[in-house]
């Protein structure tokens, strides 16, 4: 546990040395959802996550998301991710996936139609105690709901062996306006297909997006998981504080 | 089809001289996607900051215009003058302490035009990376100049790039839109222009004027802003980079052309939205149109000596002033300015003898919302006493990277950045006034000048105490343009 503070402390100083946009929304920054726009052409975003996993019958874990992405193209970005686990209960580390993503926005919000993005993700094993190797697609679609909130839909589809489906609906909305103009408030509601082909798992979240200077958003979240396919999973809490930085 | 389509709407509304869509219309116009740039990396990123209450104001201006569009783009145009200003005014009396999405504040208005937000961000990119080089503690002027030549060219790689070429500012001022909004919505007009103000007057504030001394001038600048040039509905034409900036728009033309067309166009846009009668189709286009006449790609192979007067491909500029199209009246060098009336860019705005073209510069004045160019100490002294209010001298020494900066109180006392400065004055003929009327950094400097220059031998350096009490009154030679405003009626236009 204190190597993963320790990283997680390490991650968030580095951060402070290299613009990240709190209207901006990537995923797990701090929700599951993002919206339908890509991080901008030439700028490079350093993400990075806290979080603890609080369960009914067993001790916490605690999870440490990094993510470098990179806006290669307009309307498109790489990114790679890492987000190893640590698990209070057994005292082991589990080192997770190698997450490659790649992200296309594909029209922004014309007239009544709403912006249109999707992501394709492949992980690639790191340790023995990996999980298996995945590859995601994402569908986005966000629009504008009233004047400056927005909803995001995320279709999402997951092959590991086996097809499983899974949808999020996300919710943005600036807080302050028209007299602040640096946090976000979001929620999200998701369920998605265990490999049991039940609809096994949900959950519910919020979150804050908060701009701390120019290049840097500070974000926070609160996520429940009503149902879980893993038994032990069920009705736990995840919070998550986290920080992302362009450069 | 939609050319067609907009040409017989039009007909219906009535004004068949709307402009019509030029064929050759740039294909990212109407790609879909959001095309969000990053600005150029580099370590002078984000030092406005260190202006805290400049930077402050620029991020207002962010909000102002979003606002405004907002309200524009939704059907809201009757209340811009009543609640959407009170919404803005709010913002700019308390302004952002970063720099705002311009898009999520205008989600509407980004919904139907998104392409025009595409080329506003970039140009905003430019006037605050502009600023960020200029501000910038760690390189040298020459090394700054540099940069800003690397940072036009990365300006001009995306095609939402506007040209740095000169254009006739009366041509895209003519069309049958033209000039409603500032007749029918002053307040907020006068917001824009005042917008435009800011970003235009602060490139001489930072230009070649060591970092240290950049936020003492904006004490002066910042209080005209707020309480002047935000308010002001009687400007006849929206501020140049060039009357506001003169010494940078003469060094950088292209960045001071680019800058004008950025505002024109969002004059044009101003008043193509609030153009009743309009229907979405003719709004759409003629923003489009308005984006076309001055992006860069437009003007490709084009020159300052491209001379189609009065025309779309009119790039003539003042001999004496790269960095400005011809205005309404213009001749040669003259031009009428807001606030100060005809003023001939190549001359003293003192005492009308012609600006040396050699070292030293001279000075300039920035006083009562204006800046002028003036040939030596004595005439921007002279001419900032006769000014009620602050004022800012900016004025050459003997030392081509030491800028004397000084600042006014309201009763006139100056404050000067140069703590030894010392001054020379022996009252003489203007023609020769840049020889004996001059600052120094120090004591020795101006011996070693008596010493190059015999004829002023035995002439005591002045400090600023004795120098500021002199006044040598309105020169002979000053030369006023008896002209009438060229913006009203019975003027040239």
């Amino acid at each position: 546990m204190k190597a993963i503070v320790a990283l997680g402390i390490l991650g968030m100083a580095s951060l402070a040395l290299a613009q990240s946009d709190h209207n901006n929304l990537d995923k797990e920054r701090p929700l599951t959802f993002e919206d339908a726009y890509s991080i901008a052409y030439r700028s490079y975003e350093l993400q990075t996550g806290l979080s603890a996993f609080a369960f009914l019958n067993r001790r916490p874990q605690y999870g440490l998301r990094t993510e470098i992405q990179y806006g290669f193209a307009k309307n498109r970005d790489l990114s790679i991710g890492w987000d190893p686990v640590y698990d209070s209960g057994s005292a082991r580390l589990r080192g997770n996936n190698l997450e490659l993503s790649y992200f296309e926005g594909l029209s922004r919000e014309i007239g009544n139609a709403p912006a249109i993005g999707y992501r394709v993700e492949m992980e690639a094993p790191t340790t023995g105690s990996a999980r298996n190797a995945d590859v995601r697609a994402r569908l986005i679609l966000s629009k504008q709901a009233r004047t400056y909130d927005k909803f995001h839909l995320n279709l999402g589809v997951a092959a590991t062996g086996k097809v499983a489906f899974g949808a999020i609906l996300g919710y943005s909305l600036p807080l302050g306006y028209p007299n602040h103009f640096d946090t976000t408030f979001l929620a999200e509601l998701g369920i998605e297909q265990s490999r049991m082909d039940s609809w096994q798992n949900s959950w519910a979240g919020i979150g804050i997006r908060r701009q701390i200077d120019v290049t840097t958003v500070l974000d926070y979240s609160l996520r429940m998981r009503f149902g879980s396919a893993v038994s032990e999973s069920r009705n736990s809490l995840t919070f998550t504080v986290g920080l992302s930085k362009s450069f | 089809m939609i050319a067609l389509l907009g040409l017989v709407l039009s007909a219906g509304f009535g004004q068949d001289r709307l402009p019509p869509v030029p064929p050759d219309l740039p294909s990212w116009i109407r790609a879909k996607g959001m095309d969000e740039l990053y600005y150029k990396s580099a370590p002078y990123n984000w030092s406005i900051n260190r202006i805290p209450k400049f930077a402050r104001d620029m991020y207002a201006t962010g909000v102002g215009h979003s606002m405004a569009y907002e309200a524009l783009a939704s059907g809201r145009e009757a209340e811009l003058e009543t609640t959407t200003f009170e919404r803005i005014n709010r913002i700019l009396k308390n302004p952002p302490r970063l720099p705002v999405d311009e898009m999520a504040l205008s989600p509407t208005f980004v919904r139907k035009y998104g392409y025009l937000e595409k080329v506003f961000d970039w140009a905003h990119t430019l006037h605050f990376q502009t600023i960020d080089v200029l501000a910038y503690p760690g390189w040298s002027d020459s090394r700054k100049e540099q940069e800003l030549e690397e940072l036009w060219s990365f300006y001009q790689s995306e095609p939402y790039a506007l040209t740095g070429l000169p254009m006739n500012m009366e041509y895209l001022d003519s069309f049958p839109y033209s000039k409603g909004f500032r007749q029918k919505y002053p307040k907020v007009n006068g917001l824009f222009w005042g917008y435009h103000w800011l970003q235009t007057v602060n490139y001489d504030m930072l230009y070649r004027v060591p970092t240290a001394d950049q936020a003492a001038q904006y004490e002066v600048i910042g209080e005209r802003y707020r309480e002047v040039e935000l308010y002001d509905e009687t400007r006849d034409f929206m501020p140049m980079t060039a009357e506001l900036s003169p010494r940078f728009a003469k060094r950088f033309p292209q960045l001071a052309n680019a800058f004008d067309n950025l505002h024109m166009l969002h004059d044009n846009v101003n008043d193509i939205l609030s153009q009743p009668g309009l229907t979405d189709l003719q709004r759409e286009q003629q923003i489009q149109i308005a984006i076309y006449r001055v992006l860069d790609s437009t003007h490709r192979g084009e020159s300052e000596d491209t001379l189609r007067p009065n025309s779309l491909h009119d790039h003539r500029h003042p001999p004496s002033m790269p960095g400005m199209g011809m205005m309404v009246g213009s001749d040669e060098d003259e031009m009428y300015m807001s606030g100060m009336g005809w003023m001939n860019m190549s001359e003293c705005g003192h005492c009308s003898v012609p600006m040396p073209e050699e070292e030293p510069w001279g000075a300039t004045v920035t006083a009562d919302g204006w800046t002028m160019s003036v040939r030596c100490l004595m005439c921007a002294r002279d001419m900032a006493s006769e000014t009620p209010g602050r004022a800012i001298i900016r004025a050459a020494t003997e030392d081509p990277k030491k800028l004397l900066i000084l600042v006014s109180d309201e009763e006139g006392n100056w404050k000067p950045n140069l703590p030894n400065v010392v001054f020379l004055e022996k009252f003489g003929e203007h023609p020769d006034c840049s020889g004996w009327s001059r600052a120094f950094t120090n004591d020795s400097a101006l011996k070693q000048y008596l010493v190059a220059n015999p004829e002023y031998a035995g002439m005591p350096g002045l400090n600023l105490s004795a120098w500021s009490k002199l006044n040598q009154g309105k020169p002979d030679t000053y030369r006023r343009i008896d002209r009438p405003n060229p913006y009203k009626r019975g003027g040239n236009k």
